[in-house]
């Protein structure tokens, strides 16, 4: 199919669409369909991706009781690892367990009664693996998991006057919106490095969960008895 | 950086010859962005106290002192007769009896439950359909329930801090500390939904009985108390949060 770029000089406006639905220049939300791209649309870029190993330590069970026959939870909370990034902005982020866009506060490790859940806090300087232990019956013995949160950018916003401009270095387009300094995200269909979702990644049912990432990762914690399965993802790539 | 453009695609790389922009692969864009508070309140489990006793058999520990009248044949010294007369006559006693004892323990038993409430929070602007969600929010808990074995109930959002909610957050989760499995789980999960963005907080909890126990011996003679001493009242688990909630909508362009 033919696609056309065109640049307006009055507006800085910058589409690339299918010639064929020039109502796409002047009215792109309208016409997704016909668009590629539109300076009129607010890109989603990456502002940093995160890749870090995080040792979680070990925790003790807790301390007996007696009167109720059983040790008393022994929880411990609080950030277990702080990674900068100095965006100066609170981000938006997904985070991935290895490749699985956990919900916020998952089970990453249950041994017998006791677990670990992990949720990731953002500031405007700093990422937070912020860990809770619940340590009943069992020690929960030191480990290690991998991470990758992904921050995007602000809005990207235009400035200065250029609609369209190519030098060897760089490409800028509509007074910056399209820009080669930038982070795009695209679609990616057979090697995605991370997945976005529009649907529910966990559900409940008989008092347990079950988690169904947006890759298709599936964790099913007994006695889960619903019929969960799922919102699929979409693959995407920088 | 580089600039390729024929009949049917158009693409840019960077100066490390890295893909930077292809009409061959669409690209994310936000469409919108919404921002919400949302409040919950966890509903109270049902909940009952079960008893359980065991007979530990006649105990003197349960004794209590009985007037008590039988027969019994005496033999008495006849002065008059010079020898001793026996007969049967009816002669009452205190006498200490043993009565049964009984370890009594009651629990707290725990009906299942299943509820869930949906908000909806956002109508998507032009009548689009949306590809996906980025989800930020800050969580409130201005109740927390409390349920037998474990006190407090844990919620592992760092309260009062920005998360990030990947859709789903798990708000609290309980483990039968028996075997581990989680016999209570809360959650909150943002999604789109018919051209709608939405809040639906859940609540499962199966059956339990806490493995607390609370168990006193007591003699049969004297009755059983409704409630075993010490026992508190039932803790139901009733949590309440708020959510300050951000969202990115987007979807993809062709």
């Amino acid at each position: 199919m033919a696609k056309k770029l065109y640049a307006d000089g009055m507006t800085g406006k910058v589409a690339i669409y299918d010639p064929a639905n020039p109502n796409a220049f002047t009215d792109p939300r309208n016409n997704l369909g016909s668009v590629y791209f539109h300076s009129d649309l607010d890109y989603v870029g990456v502002a940093a991706i995160i890749d870090v190993s995080v040792n979680h330590p070990f925790r003790a069970k807790g301390g007996s009781n007696a009167r109720h026959a059983y040790l008393t939870p022994n929880p411990a909370s609080g950030a277990v690892n702080s990674l900068t990034h100095n965006l100066g902005y609170v981000p938006h982020a997904l985070v991935f367990v290895g490749n699985d866009m956990l919900p916020a506060n998952s089970q990453i490790q249950h041994v017998g009664s006791s677990f670990r859940t992990v949720a990731i806090e953002v500031t405007t300087t700093q990422v937070r693996v912020f860990e809770t232990a619940w340590v009943y019956q069992h020690d929960l013995p030191a480990i290690t998991k991998n991470y990758k949160i992904v921050l995007f950018t602000q809005k990207l916003g235009s400035s200065g006057n250029q609609t369209l401009r190519i030098e060897p270095s760089q490409f800028i387009a509509s007074r910056g919106k399209l820009n080669t300094a930038y982070n795009y995200l695209r679609r990616s269909l057979t090697s995605p490095m991370f997945w976005f979702s529009k649907g529910k990644t966990a559900d409940v049912a008989n008092g347990s969960f079950k988690i169904v990432t947006a890759n298709g990762s599936t964790i099913t914690r007994s006695p889960y008895n619903g019929s969960f399965t799922g919102v699929p993802g979409i693959g995407v790539e920088l | 950086m580089s600039f390729y453009a024929s009949n049917d695609r158009i693409y840019i790389t960077n100066s490390s010859g890295k893909v930077i922009f292809d009409t061959n692969k669409p690209m994310p864009h936000i469409i919108q962005t919404v921002s919400a508070t949302v409040s919950v309140t966890f509903p109270e489990i049902p909940v009952s106290i079960k008893r359980g006793m065991t007979n530990m058999g006649p105990s003197m520990m349960c004794a209590r002192d009985e007037y008590q009248c039988k027969n019994e044949y005496v033999c008495n010294w006849d002065p008059m007769l010079g020898q001793y007369v026996c007969g049967y006559e009816w002669v009452c006693n205190w006498v200490a009896v043993p009565y049964d004892r009984y370890l009594v323990w009651d629990v707290f038993d725990y009906k299942a439950l299943e509820w869930e409430k949906t908000h909806e929070i956002a109508t998507i602007e032009n009548g689009l359909e949306a590809d996906f969600l980025l989800v930020k929010a800050v969580a409130t808990r201005t109740l927390q329930g409390e349920l037998a074995d474990i006190g407090g109930l844990p919620c592992g959002l760092p309260l009062g801090q920005t998360f990030v909610a990947n859709n789903t957050s798990i708000i609290e989760c309980m483990s039968d500390i028996r075997d581990g499995s989680p016999w209570m789980t809360r959650i909150m999960s943002v999604f789109v939904e018919g051209g709608k963005v939405k809040v639906q907080f859940k609540h499962s909890n199966r059956a339990f009985e806490s493995v607390s126990a609370w168990d006193y011996m007591e003699c049969s003679w004297i009755g059983f108390p409704p409630v075993a001493p010490g026992m508190p009242p039932p803790p139901k688990g009733k949590s309440a949060f708020t959510f300050d909630l951000n969202i990115v909508i987007g979807k993809f362009t062709k």
